[in-house]
């Protein structure tokens, strides 16, 4: 025999594999091609039958009337900084809550408390909260600001990071921490300098999802601002109506907002990367 | 004494905190919530208390404000009638009505059972594939970073362009699904979200597409961040991938697994932007799932206290039956 | 220990400055917009060369103003109130709002305790719940000597509320509109005139992958032609003693239509077709039949960049008097607003019948005034327009100045949409409708005669 089973399986086992990724990719990839390319195309051409799948002729027409739009960059920015800010914010809150809950020594209670508020929190529909919510945030001044939306999206994206990170902070051994208290360090540097470090895979799962929550949520967005702090998926859905449908800008304005998604992504990617290991407590 | 020796039981506990009502007693003593890890020793209690404490105000504040109070009124709420939007209303006591009148609202019973075959699916569907996609993006071969980029795409886009977007893809004359279908498979038009039993399927196919890469990446980044010596170890004791995988990563992917399924099971409940766009609960019922009719109560139809006594309603049921599941599933241990 | 103290409080500084400088910043580019001037651009004034003029008469007075995005006279709204600024010195902010949360937004607002809008622009049916928060214009129409003339029909009988025995205005009609047939002049020579005929039409369309009717099978939309079928048979929604009429027999019959008609002569998945699936298929000449507002189709149909069937469509009445519900646009004015006056005349600004048919020319807004339909300067530039108004005359508004209206509207699309999806049986569905209407009706006391 020339070749081997074992090579013949070997071989057949990575063809099938590749054959597998590509159609998971496309099955992803599709519909955002689809959406970008109908950003593109002219209006009779995005709904036409066959479907154009490769537009020959393209138009920035869709670019231009969206962004064109009075008042498009404040709400780009207003998005933009939101996000961030509620990023931001809830991932660095959110490890220090974790990181306090899976210590041993906090009265049993308050964690279990703590844990089940956040579950509790998570899978109530917010629908039912929104109008005693939006009332509260007028009466604190609260409405249509920056600074509202952004506490809003804190406190809803913080009881899944702290979940998160609760996980990832227990399968930690505690051999490190213990090796980081034998070297003099305190709790803050323990948390700083070693929990934390290891823990950057799950901080960055925890970020990537806090900023598309905060980025793409419209619920609260639409209640809560009317003007200066509007966002950019309140735009969004003004272009359905009840007897239109603007797609074009839609698709438009769809395919742009993924772009800072994107790069955001790209750059928290880096940190699941690492592929940190216990390489510190090799034995 | 090489790390694989070591015994795993004490250290290595992956349990998220299980509460002790949850747990049962098991021989092995991996599901008793007092073995947390020991505290490093050189460590001054007190003082690390204190600052723990405050690590933990400022979430505890938000979310008082920004959950608590709202959550608490509407449970006072769900005991009143009140038709918000009539002229001159105002919330009249009814005590348990509310409750009464879900129980038996025969609406409210197929809602929740298709959102049961809704949540199942997708959950089990999202489970399942995010597993396979996260061994994928963590193989470590070349172009890997292309493939996270890719697989998070679903999940990046604006939950209402993703409803349209699909109804247009599903569209009967100018979607590319039906166009590839009958070019592919010679199928007919399929009808897709305007048929009633079509809706539901293209309904949680949406689902699957949209939120399967949260499932991917969180199990990606539990994989990395298990020890890589248990897998060389077993590697060189000759075992094989899939022996490999079943014995040593799944078990110790436990608590990740938990939380993905934690998360997704709540997100899947609460959804309502996809659906508000994709079909409105329509055609019919078909897709009207119980966050679906909560939202139309409360914004559409404004009956304030039907809308929170269903909101509680589910909410209770959720917990009890995720309280069972859980013990179920820890009693295995 | 003193090494480790030393150690541990440096870093907790250190860690204290970094979150600090962490939050500071984001706090501080919280903050950092609302110091920036407010959100609309400053007008730039006419060019006025005598810089000094007696104090405009709404000066330093700010208002918001609340209506759907997107629509045809968004553009023409903002440059009026652009213009009104400038005049009166009086600032309009126009919010948008995309139209499925208008409800939620103004109920929200009114229940904050300290309403942020004075004037809202949208269907009359969400001024009828909050007609005790609103003001009555039928003084301020004669102090301003708004013209109240050349106003369609219905609106004259349905703008009234809350009592018909005593009316009260509390609304400015905008617009009017309805859903006329629209259809293919090379196709059908004479479009027909009764029901039977329009079917033996569809028949002879269809068949050989080719569907003759285009419509919009969503929830909402399947309303209009339920009442089409409905009315044309002679019978109110609500008898005069308020008593439920739909699921008698002339609504399972119009009902069974509407299901008979898109099963066998629409394109399958109809169902999930919203309105601008259903216009395109028109214009894209996939059907000969239209069922729709007339919002994209008149506009576009000529316009060969995004029609193929330039030239060669037209529009008709429903056979046998059968008409679809008004949609309308009003104005209406909050109690709470910082001036009810001036208010008043920006809304009469827009509303007058100048500014209607400049609306009509440039952005072919369907105005609420009849006489701006046949105006012969309107009807070079949008020549349906007679043929369309004539339409709209026929036209109901039911459930006027009820404050369940929208509720009514809501449970009745439920119905037609389990009705026609197969989910319930026609009798069933109506059935499950009337009684919900029932329920909701029973809410209020209504002591004078049913009218529709």
């Amino acid at each position: 025999m020339v070749v081997s089973l074992y090579a013949i399986r070997r071989y057949v086992g990575t063809i099938v594999t590749y054959l597998i990724v590509l159609v998971a990719v496309t099955i992803a990839v599709f519909p955002l091609y689809w959406v970008v390319s109908t950003s593109l195309k002219y209006g009779v051409d995005a709904l036409a039958s066959p479907p154009i799948l490769f537009p020959t002729r393209l138009t920035l027409e869709n670019y231009r009337s969206a962004f064109g739009e009075q008042g498009m960059g404040r709400y780009m920015s207003n998005s933009l900084i939101i996000s961030v800010a509620s990023t931001v914010g809830s991932v660095l809150f959110a490890s220090l809550a974790a990181y306090a809950l899976s210590k041993t020594f906090l009265s049993y209670a308050v964690r279990q408390g703590m844990l089940a508020w956040v579950l509790l929190t998570r899978m109530f529909p917010p629908v039912t909260l929104l109008i005693p919510y939006y009332v509260i945030v007028r009466r604190v001044g609260l409405s249509d600001t920056h600074l509202g939306l952004t506490l809003t999206y804190m406190a809803y994206d913080m009881p899944f990071a702290i979940w998160l990170m609760v996980g990832f902070f227990q399968e930690l051994p505690a051999d490190i921490e213990r090796a980081a208290v034998v070297d003099g360090c305190g709790m803050w540097q323990r948390f700083r300098l070693v929990v934390l470090p290891l823990t950057l895979p799950g901080m960055a799962v925890a970020a990537i999802f806090s900023f598309i929550g905060a980025w793409n949520e419209f619920l609260f967005a639409s209640m809560l601002t009317s003007n200066v702090a509007k966002t950019l998926p309140v735009v969004i859905s003004s272009y359905i109506g009840d007897k239109f449908l603007r797609w074009g800008e839609m698709s438009a304005l769809g395919s742009a907002m993924v772009i800072p998604v994107l790069v955001f992504s790209l750059f928290a990617q880096r940190y699941l990367v690492r592929g940190l290991t216990f390489g510190a407590v090799k034995g | 004494m090489p790390p694989h020796d070591r015994p795993r039981d004490e250290e290595h506990r992956p349990q998220m905190g299980v509460p002790r009502w949850l747990a049962r007693r098991s021989p092995v003593s991996s599901v008793s919530i007092e073995s947390t890890p020991t505290p490093p020793v050189g460590v001054d209690y007190t003082h690390e208390r204190r600052l723990s404490l405050l690590f933990l105000v400022v979430p505890t504040l938000l979310m008082l404000f920004v959950s608590v109070g709202p959550l608490l009124y509407s449970l006072v709420l769900s005991f009143f009638k009140w038709k918000m939007d009539l002229p001159m209303s105002r919330p009249v006591f009814t005590g348990l009505d509310n409750y009464v009148n879900v129980v038996r609202d025969p609406v409210v019973r197929q809602s929740l059972h298709i959102t049961v075959i809704y949540v199942l699916v997708c959950v089990g569907a999202q489970l399942v594939l995010g597993m396979l996609g996260a061994l994928l993006i963590t193989g470590g071969k070349r172009g890997v970073g292309l493939l996270r980029t890719a697989f998070l795409v679903p999940f990046m886009m604006t939950p209402v362009v993703v409803g349209v977007l699909w109804r247009t893809l599903l569209h009967s004359i100018y979607g590319p699904i039906n166009y590839a279908l009958g070019l592919l498979f010679h199928m007919p038009t399929q009808p897709w979200l305007g048929d009633i039993h079509q809706a539901l399927i293209a309904v949680i196919l949406v689902e699957i597409w949209m939120h399967t890469p949260v499932a991917v990446f969180i199990l990606a980044a539990g994989m990395q961040a298990l020890p890589i010596e248990l897998h060389k170890a077993a590697v060189v004791d000759g075992a094989s991938k899939w022996q490999i995988f079943r014995h040593i990563t799944l078990p110790l992917l436990k608590p990740v697994i938990m939380v993905v399924l934690l998360v997704r099971t709540m997100e899947a409940i609460k959804q309502v932007d996809l659906i508000y766009t994709l079909t409105y609960g329509g055609p019919g019922r078909a897709t009207e799932f119980m966050s679906l009719l909560i939202y139309k109560l409360g914004l559409q139809y404004f009956r304030i206290g039907e809308a929170t006594a269903t909101s509680w309603f589910l909410l209770l049921l959720v917990l009890g039956l995720g309280v069972v599941f859980l013990r179920s599933i820890l009693k295995k241990e | 220990m003193s090494h480790s103290h030393d150690r541990k409080a440096l870093s907790r500084r250190e860690f204290i400055r970094v979150v600090g400088i962490g939050a500071g910043a984001a706090v501080a580019a919280s903050c950092a917009p609302k110091a920036t001037p407010t959100p609309k651009a400053t007008p730039v004034p006419k060019a006025t060369p005598i810089p000094t003029s007696p104090p405009k008469k709404y000066e330093g007075i700010t208002m918001a103003m609340l209506m759907q995005s997107g629509v045809a006279e968004e553009p023409p709204m903002n440059a009026l109130a652009k213009e009104f600024f400038a005049e009166t010195g009086c600032k309009i902010e126009i919010d948008t709002e995309s139209w499925g949360n208008l409800a939620a937004k103004i109920q929200a607002d009114l229940a904050s305790g300290a309403p942020r809008y004075a004037l809202f622009m949208n269907n009359p049916s969400f001024a009828y719940p909050i007609y005790d928060k609103l003001v009555p214009l039928d003084d301020y129409i004669e102090k301003y000597n708004y013209a109240m003339t050349g106003f369609f029909e219905p609106s004259y009988k349905y703008d009234l509320m809350v009592d018909p025995l005593s009316p009260v205005r509390y609304v400015l009609p905008v617009r009017f509109s309805t859903s006329p047939l629209w259809y293919r002049t090379d196709v059908i020579d004479e479009f027909p005139t009764t029901w039977k005929g329009y079917e033996d039409l569809l028949a002879a369309n269809t068949g050989g992958g080719k569907y003759a009717l285009s419509v919009a099978g969503v929830k909402v939309q399947l309303v209009k032609y339920f009442f089409a079928r409905y009315w044309s048979q002679g019978v109110p929604t609500i008898s005069p003693d308020w008593k439920v009429l739909i699921n008698g027999p002339e609504g399972v019959k119009a009902l069974a239509m509407v299901k008979d008609h898109i099963t066998k002569y629409a394109p399958p998945g109809v169902l999930a077709w919203d309105n601008p699936d259903a216009d395109n298929a028109f214009l894209a000449g996939e059907t000969v039949v239209l069922e729709s507002w007339g919002h994209t189709v008149p506009a576009n149909a000529d316009n060969p960049e995004k029609s193929k069937i330039a030239g060669k469509w037209s529009l008709a009445p429903y056979p046998e008097n059968g008409t679809a519900d008004i949609s309308e646009h009003c104005f209406f004015i909050f109690k709470t607003a910082k001036s009810v006056d001036a208010a008043f005349e920006f809304a009469a600004r827009v509303a007058s019948t100048a500014n209607a048919k400049k609306m009509a020319i440039e952005n072919g807004v369907m105005s609420a005034r009849k006489v701006v339909w046949t105006d012969p300067d309107v009807v070079a530039v949008r020549p349906y327009f007679p043929a369309f108004s004539e339409v709209i005359d026929l036209a109901k508004m039911p459930h006027a100045a009820l404050p369940m209206a929208g509720e009514l509207f809501m449970m009745l699309a439920e119905g037609c949409s389990l009705g026609v999806s197969g989910q319930m049986s026609i009798q069933d569905a109506l059935d499950e409708t009337a009684a919900n209407w029932t329920k909701s009706l029973s809410a209020a006391e209504h002591n004078y005669e049913y009218q529709e």
